[in-house]
């Protein structure tokens, strides 16, 4: 099953490789932005649409 | 009952209704929001406000309903109230159909449970 | 060809000379500014509802819920526990960076969001519950989040927690609404800042939790090894304050982190664009030094406020800004801009745009009492520029130029300014002033500070030097940034619908919008003899409403610490920083409240008109009059148009009606000075309106003055009856300045409308100032000014899409003239346009 870490928009934390951050961008109809979550590494991203293999 | 009573009856009504579980909030055919001698406060985006013709006595959800003229203070209600029973109720028409201005009914127009 | 076609081929020229200022704006600003400008979702209101596009933010209620269950476990002090809500929010939330910015931070989790606190309030929670149009994407699953959010909060929120604590018949009279605004807590209301402590360049965050350590760890020493005696019982909540002022602290510098930390990958990973690289990198750099460290440039300077405030509105619900940028950002634009020249003057106004816009995008979901009183804004940031320093010199610098400069380039309706006015101010600052009113802006609008400055020291007893901080705690009230003298939390519930003083003369007391006894059981009106027993109706009326709003918020003011406390504000004031008590402990305060007045001038008008026509004329009986009232006027037309046309009205210069005003107001001074804060200090009224006479339109039923039940009430303050003030500006002036604006209240709203093509060029500054002058030795405190021509207005109300820059003048605060309801578009549209000179 597809985990958070294995995905291009995770970024590892340099405080700890069990946690990072989901970085995606988003283009709405007025602006453009990159948006920043929380995740942890094990999170499954089975469900995930923007699940991009590394 | 002294007013302070009463007014602690009215208070309690009023955010137990607040509390009450969302599933089981369904609307009735009549309810207060849709009767005309319905008056909402300042406040009543939540969905409160109160009756011109029943008194803080009055209970429309007992059964028989209780009818409570005399008193000084209006019966507290909602928007959503089941006004089935209550023999005052009279079905009025909206007016204002656009839910960005500030016209009477002043609230109901805007709320989800209120459009047609 | 398309209008935005032919419009372009139009040159800056042609549009200033057809005074089309919002495409000048366009074609003259940055392409950053175009971009980020543009970019705005806006949270203000439209009557009663938001913005297509713009939704309910659900993420702080879902985390706070996570929050929630682990504190439970732990078993914390509830101040303690809250600032753990606060610091798992802005730990995990989701946080973005928009292209071309240079400034970060949002109080929501995306863009177009509207932040929802849930803990707040069932009554808030009820209404999001039942919002039409700003549930999110997919709808049916969001009401279902929505729902359980609402349940698992019911109970448990500050509203639940506050309302016990309030006498039950001053409580149910205050939820009706009919008369004051808001539940008095400190979550809701206007939080005023100790900047003198903060903004000066002496400490930032690090310095204040190294303090804080201290201090816990002193008073922990103490419990532990001194004598036990009652005289450390005050250490264990003031420890559990302290504690919970250092989550927030730490939170804060962590979550300034994670944006230097997306800034960086940004710029390593993701951007081609080397000059924009630069600047993700310097964002970086910029959220690594701030908040946890002075800042040392403009651009440090700036993201240091705007994360105090984001902080500060995650904690609360507030609804102004009292900020005076210019006197605390000045040192660095003066360092960065002409001492080291590490800005250009454009680049600097920039920055400056874009902190405008920031603040212009902050939203938080507001009941619909507020969306309709606050219409086209989310709270009235009234941003204070100019005034004087502490020795009482001039303060007005190059960065007060800069913002008035960038204001006309962006072109938001919130924040606004208002310029303290002394007569040291250069006329560069005027002529800057001038022009943003000239291009529209509604603003500045302009403050005496000599005047209020005394006015200060009257009313509160703020020392000079502290009085000489003031800045607008909210759209009017004056309120110094120091230790003792800033207020931490004006509650909005004193805040007066004044029009039910006059109805409740003839109603005796009985409210027929909401089916209550209200105010005082006061004598038959049909009975009055005379014009005395009205107005000694009118005084118990005034007595019973100001002092039931008084009672409530002084309630609410005392309990306020335990119920609903402040970990973070208090964080940032030096008073609890050195005490351990919660910033909003009225011990800790010099005092600074005031009554709002909404609807104030309808009480003169009706005075005078009953005064005239069934006293001194006897044109009518009291009978009759009551008779007319009862039925809304209906079937009395002719008697109407009588009480409208032929009484005095307010803003001629006639004594007959001025001299009421003036006795109404300082019989109200009389009680304010009886009346006391929590801190001891007086109560003074400030009549102003925000558009609060729309909203009240309803809820007001039908006046001596000739109004009916659903007419829009006077746009405010002292401001004269829309087209009511006949006999041109200065009989307003005269009028106006009949009032003692030091001693008969604690400030007066007054609106004029300019005629845009008679004040154009350099003989229309001429007069401006010519009429400023005129308002200035008349003692006047404040006036602002619509500069927009009724054609305009009156084409922007038929072909909306064309026209969606245009702003005017609310009262209080501006508004894009399409983001307001058509009741208070012709409400502006009525208001006399003053020919002067």
């Amino acid at each position: 099953m597809a985990e958070c870490r294995e995905c291009k928009s995770f970024f590892v934390s340099e405080d700890s490789p069990e946690k990072g951050d989901c970085i995606q961008r988003v283009v709405d109809p007025r602006q453009a932005y990159y948006r920043s979550v929380p995740v942890n590494a094990d999170k499954s991203a089975s469900q995930c649409l923007n699940f991009i293999k590394k | 009952m002294s007013r302070r009573d009463e007014l602690r009856k009215v208070q309690a009504g009023r955010l137990s209704a607040q509390r009450a579980p969302k599933a089981t909030q369904v609307k009735a055919e009549k309810i207060c929001g849709l009767c005309s001698n319905y008056s909402e406060g300042a406040f009543s985006g939540e969905g409160a406000g109160s009756c011109r013709i029943l008194k803080v006595k009055s209970d429309i959800s007992a059964d028989p309903p209780k009818y409570d003229l005399e008193s000084t203070d209006g019966y507290q209600t909602m928007n959503l109230m089941d006004a089935g029973k209550c023999q005052y109720y009279e079905k009025m028409s909206f007016v204002d159909k656009d839910g960005t201005e500030c016209s009477d009914p002043r609230y109901r127009r805007s709320m989800r449970q209120m459009q047609d | 060809m398309t209008a935005e076609a032919a419009r372009n081929l139009e040159s800056v020229e042609d549009l200033e000379k057809k005074q089309q200022w919002w495409w000048v704006a366009e074609k003259t600003r940055s392409r950053r500014l175009d971009y980020l400008r543009k970019a705005i979702w806006k949270k203000g209101a439209i009557g009663g509802l938001y913005n297509p596009g713009v939704k309910v933010d659900l993420e702080f209620g879902l985390l706070a819920m996570e929050s929630w269950n682990a504190a439970q476990v732990l078993a914390d002090p509830k101040v303690i526990q809250f600032a753990k809500h606060l610091a798992h929010y802005l730990d995990n939330k989701t946080i973005f960076i928009t292209d071309h910015a240079q400034l970060v931070g949002y109080v929501g989790s995306l863009p177009h969001t509207v932040f929802w606190d849930p803990t707040m309030g069932e009554m808030l929670n009820e209404e999001i519950y039942n919002d039409s149009t700003a549930i999110p994407e997919p709808v049916e699953e969001s009401i279902k989040t929505v729902a359980e959010l609402c349940d698992f909060w019911a109970g448990k929120t500050m509203q639940s927690e506050i309302l016990p604590t309030f006498d039950i018949e001053d409580m149910m009279k205050v939820m009706s609404g009919a008369v004051g605004w808001g539940l008095p807590m400190s979550r809701t209301g206007y939080s005023g800042k100790d900047y003198e402590y903060l903004m000066t360049g002496k400490r930032a965050f690090q310095d204040i939790l190294d303090e804080l350590n201290q201090k816990i760890e002193e008073a922990d020493y103490r419990i532990h090894n001194e004598t036990p005696t009652p005289e450390i019982l005050d250490l264990y909540d003031k420890i559990d304050c302290w504690e919970a002022m250092t989550i927030m602290l730490e939170a804060g510098m962590r979550h300034a982190k994670r944006y230097a930390r997306l800034a960086r990958t940004l710029a390593e990973q993701f951007e081609a664009d080397s000059t924009r690289r630069e600047e993700l990198l310097l964002v970086a750099e910029t959220c690594e030094q701030v908040p946890a460290k002075p800042p040392r440039s403009l651009q440090e300077s700036l993201q240091y406020d705007l994360f105090i405030q984001l902080f500060s509105r995650t904690e609360a619900v507030e609804g102004a800004w009292p900020s005076r940028p210019d006197y605390y950002h000045g040192p660095y634009y003066q360092k960065d801009v002409n001492e080291k020249k590490r800005l250009t003057e454009q680049a600097a106004i920039d920055l400056v745009g874009e902190f405008l816009i920031r603040a212009a995008e902050v939203g938080q979901y507001k009941p619909r009492w507020t969306k309709e009183g606050l219409q086209g804004i989310d709270g009235t940031w009234v941003w204070t520029l100019g005034g004087v320093n502490k020795d009482g010199s001039d303060a007005c610098n190059d960065l007060t130029i800069a913002f008035m400069k960038a204001a006309r380039q962006v072109r938001v309706a919130n924040p606004t300014f208002a310029l303290r006015w002394h007569p040291e101010v250069r006329d560069e600052v005027m002529r800057e002033a001038f022009e943003c009113i000239r291009h529209g802006l509604g603003y500045p609008s302009i403050r005496n500070d000599p005047v209020l400055i005394e006015n200060a020291m009257f009313w509160h007893g703020h020392p000079v030097e502290e009085a000489r901080t003031w800045l607008h705690q909210a759209c009017m009230s004056p309120a110094p940034t120091t230790k003792h003298g800033f207020q931490p939390m004006r509650m909005a519930s004193a805040t007066a619908n004044c029009a039910k003083i006059i109805e409740y003369v003839f109603t005796r007391g009985f409210d027929k919008t909401v089916n209550m006894q209200m105010g005082a059981l006061t004598d038959d009106p049909r009975k009055f003899m005379d014009f005395e027993e009205v107005k000694t109706a009118w005084s118990a009326q005034m007595e019973s409403i100001f002092g039931l709003l008084v009672r409530v918020v002084n309630r609410g003011r005392a309990t306020a610490p335990k119920t609903c406390p402040r970990p973070y504000l208090s964080a940032i004031s030096e008073r609890s920083v050195e005490t351990g008590m919660d910033v909003c402990d009225p011990s800790l305060s010099r005092g600074n409240a005031w009554i709002t007045g909404f609807t104030w001038v309808e009480n003169a008008d009706s005075l005078a008109a009953v005064k005239k026509l069934v006293f001194d004329d006897k044109k009518y009986t009291m009978d009759q009059l009551c008779d007319a009232l009862e039925a809304d006027w209906e079937g009395h037309e002719a008697m109407r148009l009588d009480f409208v046309n032929n009484a005095p009205k307010w803003g001629n210069d006639d004594d007959y009606v001025d001299d009421i005003m003036v006795w109404c107001l300082r019989d109200v001074a009389r009680f304010s000075k009886e009346m006391k804060c929590p801190s001891g200090n007086n109560w003074p009224l400030l009549p102003e309106n925000v558009s609060g006479n729309i909203h009240y339109a309803n809820m007001v039923g039908a006046l001596p003055n000739g109004r009916r039940l659903g007419d829009a009430l006077y746009d405010g303050g002292i401001s004269p009856g829309p087209g009511l003030d006949k006999k041109g500006p200065t009989a307003v002036l005269k009028s106006c300045g009949k009032i003692n604006h030091v001693e008969d209240g604690r400030a007066f709203l007054l609106n004029q409308r300019l005629s845009p093509s008679q004040l154009a060029g350099e003989k229309g500054f001429t007069m401006w100032k010519a009429y400023l002058k005129t308002w200035a030795d008349l003692g006047l405190d404040h006036v602002q000014f619509n500069m927009v021509s009724d054609e305009t207005l009156r084409a922007a109300q038929s072909d909306p899409e064309k026209y969606q820059e245009v702003i005017v003048r609310v009262a209080g605060y501006s508004a894009h003239f399409v983001d307001i309801s058509r009741k208070t578009q012709d409400n502006i549209i009525q208001r006399t346009v003053q020919g002067i000179g």
